[in-house]
């Protein structure tokens, strides 16, 4: 069975229709980092301390604000009334994230734990072991590390494949497939912000993830293009890269549904833990496929274009 | 290439052999049944067998991550004698410089800007005649490395002893330790035993007498003070900040206390102590003997109530006082504990006691070569509670000897961190070294100080930066949504991939499952654990490795398309696709290992899978795969293929 017949899209004539969808959807998201100030960094960069707990009934987000609006702790009194609470996967489930506090008790996150414990008589489960789920402290000299890791990660990868593809291929290909890169990047960054998601450390891996994928699926084109370049001389450099597309169509498209089906999936069923993860993935997937056919080729063309005007 | 198929049959063959080999002891360790889980471990051989299997990360299996920091400045603090104003004004400094500025800055090279600026020499406060400040630094900064090196033995030590399976325990860029404790339950008792310093010391009890006296020059400094009014103002207004349960009596002062020297309140065990944290005090007697009036007597001791104790430790930490004590070779310190004492009136009152002790302690825990917990014995005062019984080395045991013999009569405090267990009397001369800590809560308690003595004392106090608790349950929860994941996008593609490309996909997909067995296969062989975002890597894996065959097959068609013979098509679709291939997978490859590189935990296992399902993926689907094909294809007369 085939569902894509032989196609004969003229995707090069597309090429400012592609342009302007990116752009917009690009500006819409950079629109949006500006006014929230930046992306919304989790607690692995900013510091803080998120814990998340297991009730055995539904909870309500203020019953929970009202019993944290006065913990204490050693002898001193907090008020986290104001900090983020939400639910965590299921309605029995509640999350809170806590920003740094200065000086901050070395158990901070322990002793909120213990207080809702104690909050919520009948409506705990009654082994302790049970009702935490989960504990994270990122001091904020650790968080401003792993911010500059991350970065450093990004652009050493990006820099890494650069390098790869200049000696594989030619430069301007590499720069194709990089403004692809940062066009997806862009592109899911934005959509996080615009869905009001966060974006931590297994974020940034998804990124990176995506960086790989989008690549993958640029280079499948790249290859098609290298090798019909070499046999059809005389056609024009836009007729064969457009015929490039066409020819790995099917396969650009059958490859993306199937990582697809898997990252839809993983969305669906992966749990609270990886949901984030999972949903840059998604963006990534879809993004991937169409900037290495909308960004990636048809700068390569200008590139050419550009060249041979000189 | 059709009559080369036997060694391409070998290579498959052991391969597979190999993978089913790695994969037993996992597969094995599943499909036991309790009883004979519990027979295994009966016979010891439990364990060889668990650490041949697939390791499950912190997130899955639930347990605590925790980054250590060693605190460099208080160790630089604790190395110097000789300290004045001037010196301590340069640590302050160097020290908020250093929580504010770049990570990588380190504390000995703002340390010695910091006293080139004000012109420091800091061979004064290190007994170095005649160094420059560099070569005093450069000292400063061996003497951390070999601290942190210290803190990681040390550490390692307790953990092993604390009965954890499978702790790491590693160094991390200069001075940070990251520990690794699987499946723990109780957090608190394990932070507590990672972060105790377990500084044992010894002090000579200064008699009752000299305290008397103290007590009452105290009082004397403080009266006319004009801290004292700013100290009572402080007091006030921080009892705003929480309700009043009554409202005071009218010639009364409420005192409030707001600090309890780090004693851990929280602790869901722990009935509630926090009910009342107020404190009447006559105002009468508190103008007339601002300090001893915050005191009780307590047998021959001082006590304090435990609203109380904030105020006493403000106004021992009063410079004015703080000379006072220096010039008299004394020093308080707290017990560990609080005391119920119920009084004439029936009042229940949590005291305190405060110790005076002479300032430099006579022996310390480095000469503790046994230590061990028990039940104290019929003789002892603590018969029936639990205590930690000390065996010292013969130096110690000498030294103690002379202690004990001269101060017969006087009481010695057993001090640990900074905080006094005991103070018993001297009776008779020690010679032996043996002595006993009493004043524990509980048996775990005991067990816990048995361990960190044995282990040694940390040079230098250890700061948590970092910390990621997973509990039990949620780990479980990742662990089924996981394979649940895995198996409905596994089902999914290969479902897929016999709709589309019957014969072609189902040769695909037995190229594809075994890729995934062998993933895992590497996994237990590498040891590495399997992390949630591992898992999340497999299933990228099943998406992005079945590309390959994608590329090949599609090959397949377009040459069938332009009339070629099934095998002719193989070749040609095989051959072509293999750069492709290379090409499009070095990219992910390189982004697999830039995150291995800079990330940590749960995000290197994710590396770690992605990288090794692609680089399996090359040969699964192509080798494999291409094998398959020509042994169909070598049956004569084969001239349509199913694809």
């Amino acid at each position: 069975m085939r569902f894509i017949r032989k196609t004969n899209i003229d995707f090069m004539s597309q090429l400012r229709l592609g342009f302007i969808l990116s752009g917009s959807v690009i500006l819409a998201g950079l629109i949006s980092l500006f006014l929230q100030g930046g992306p919304k960094l989790s607690i692995d960069f900013k510091g803080g301390t998120l814990v998340a707990v297991s009730f055995t009934e539904e909870m309500d987000i203020n019953s929970i604000r009202e019993a944290l609006s006065d913990v204490t702790i050693g002898e001193t009194h907090y008020d986290f009334s104001k900090v983020e609470i939400k639910h965590f996967g299921g309605l029995n489930n509640i999350s809170a994230r806590i920003p740094s506090v200065e000086p901050e008790p070395d158990n901070l996150g322990q002793a909120i734990v213990n207080h809702l414990y104690k909050s919520f008589p009948g409506k705990v489960p009654p082994n302790t072991k049970d009702f935490l789920l989960e504990i994270e402290k990122v001091g904020p000299k650790i968080g401003a590390e792993l911010s500059g890791k991350a970065v450093m990660a990004i652009i050493s990868a990006l820099g890494l494949i650069l390098l790869y593809i200049s000696v594989r291929f030619e430069f301007k290909f590499a720069l194709g497939a990089i403004a692809a890169l940062a066009h997806d990047v862009l592109i899911t960054l934005g959509i996080f912000s615009i869905m009001d998601y966060e974006i931590s450390l297994s974020v940034i891996a998804a990124f990176m993830t995506i960086v790989g994928y989008s690549l993958n699926d640029t280079i499948v084109i790249f290859d098609r293009i290298r090798e019909n370049l070499k046999v059809r001389r005389r056609d024009s450099y836009q007729d064969v890269i457009n015929s490039s597309i066409n020819e790995s169509l099917s396969r650009t498209i059958i490859t993306s549904l199937t990582t697809f089906f898997v990252v839809f999936v993983l969305w669906l069923f992966g749990g609270e833990v990886i949901h984030n993860f999972a949903f840059a993935m998604i963006v990534g997937v879809v993004v991937g496929t169409y900037s290495s056919i909308y960004i990636a080729s048809p700068i390569v063309v200008l590139l050419h274009e550009k060249q041979a005007t000189k | 290439m059709n009559k080369k198929l036997t060694p391409r049959y070998i290579v498959i063959a052991l391969v597979l052999i190999w993978a089913i080999y790695a994969l037993w002891p996992t597969i094995r360790y599943h499909t036991l049944s309790p009883d004979e889980k519990e027979n295994l471990r009966a016979n010891g051989t439990l364990q060889e067998l668990e650490a041949k299997t697939i390791k499950q990360g912190l997130d899955l299996k639930g347990g605590m991550y925790i980054v250590l920091e060693v605190d460099i400045p208080t160790l630089a603090s604790n190395l110097a004698t000789n300290k004045d104003k001037k010196f301590e004004h340069a640590l302050t400094e160097a020290k908020s410089q250093l929580s504010s500025g770049s990570p990588d800055i380190d504390f000995f090279t703002i340390l010695g800007q910091i006293a080139e600026k004000r012109q420091i020499r800091l061979r004064r406060y290190f007994n170095e005649y005649g160094a420059t400040n560099n070569e005093v630094l450069n000292r400063l900064r061996d003497e951390a490395n070999d601290a942190i090196d210290r803190v990681l033995e040390i550490l390692q030590n307790r953990v092993d002893q604390f009965g954890v399976s499978e702790p790491t325990i590693q160094k991390q860029g200069n001075h940070r330790i990251v520990v690794e404790l699987a499946g723990i339950q109780d957090t608190q008792r394990a932070r507590a035993l990672l972060q105790n310093t377990a500084l044992l010391e010894f002090y000579i009890v200064k008699s009752p007498e000299v305290v008397n006296d103290l007590l009452i020059r105290i009082d004397k400094i403080l009266k006319g003070s004009s801290e004292l009014d700013e100290l009572a103002l402080t007091e006030e207004t921080a009892d705003t900040t929480k309700p009043k349960e009554e409202a005071p009596v009218s010639e009364d002062e409420v005192v409030s206390v707001s600090e309890l020297f780090g004693e851990e309140t929280g602790e869901l065990s722990e009935e509630d102590t926090t009910a009342d944290t107020s404190v009447v005090v006559d105002k009468r007697l508190f103008e007339e003997r601002p300090f001893s009036s915050l005191l009780r007597n307590l047998g021959n001791d001082i006590g304090v109530p435990e609203s109380n104790v904030y105020a006493v430790n403000k106004i021992l930490a009063l410079p004015e006082i703080q000379a006072k004590l220096e010039a008299e070779n004394g020093q308080f310190m707290f017990g560990n504990e609080p005391e119920i004492i119920t009084d004439a009136g029936g009042k229940r009152e949590r005291l305190y006691r405060l110790y005076y002790l002479e300032r430099d302690p006579e022996l310390t825990g480095g000469v503790i070569e046994e230590a061990r917990a028990t039940i104290g014995g019929q003789a002892s005062g603590a018969s029936g509670q639990p205590v930690v019984l000390l065996d010292m080395n013969s130096e110690g045991a000498k030294q103690w000897a002379r202690i004990t013999g001269s101060n017969v009569g006087r009481r010695v405090a057993i001090v640990l961190d900074k905080k006094v267990h005991m103070a018993p009397n001297i009776r008779e001369k020690i010679t032996r070294g043996g002595t006993q800590i009493e004043g524990f809560a509980n048996m775990d308690e005991a067990k816990d100080l048995a361990i960190v003595l044995r282990a040694g004392a940390l040079p230098a106090p250890v700061k948590i930066i970092e910390e990621r608790i997973v509990g039990a349950s949620l780990g479980s929860d990742s662990v089924r949504k996981g394979t649940l994941s895995v198996l409905v996008g596994l089902a999914l593609v290969l479902l897929f991939m016999v709709f589309y490309y019957k014969l072609a996909g189902s040769i695909a997909d037995f190229a594809l499952v075994w890729n995934i067995v062998l993933v895992l296969a590497v996994l237990a062989s590498l040891g590495a654990s399997l992390t949630l975002p591992g898992i999340a890597g497999l299933i990228l894996t099943v998406g992005m490795s079945i590309d390959a065959n994608v590329i090949i097959f599609e090959r397949i068609r377009e040459e069938l398309r332009k009339g070629k013979t099934p095998r002719a098509a193989i070749d040609a679709g095989y051959d072509r696709a293999l750069t492709t291939i290379i090409d499009a997978n070095t990219t992910t490859i390189i982004a697999a290992l830039v995150l291995y590189q800079f990330g940590t935990g749960p995000i290197r296992g994710f590396a770690t899978v992605l990288f090794w399902g692609i680089i399996i993926s090359m040969f699964t689907a192509i080798f494999v795969t291409r094998t398959i094909f020509a042994a169909i294809t070598q049956r004569k007369g084969i001239t349509r293929l199913s694809i």
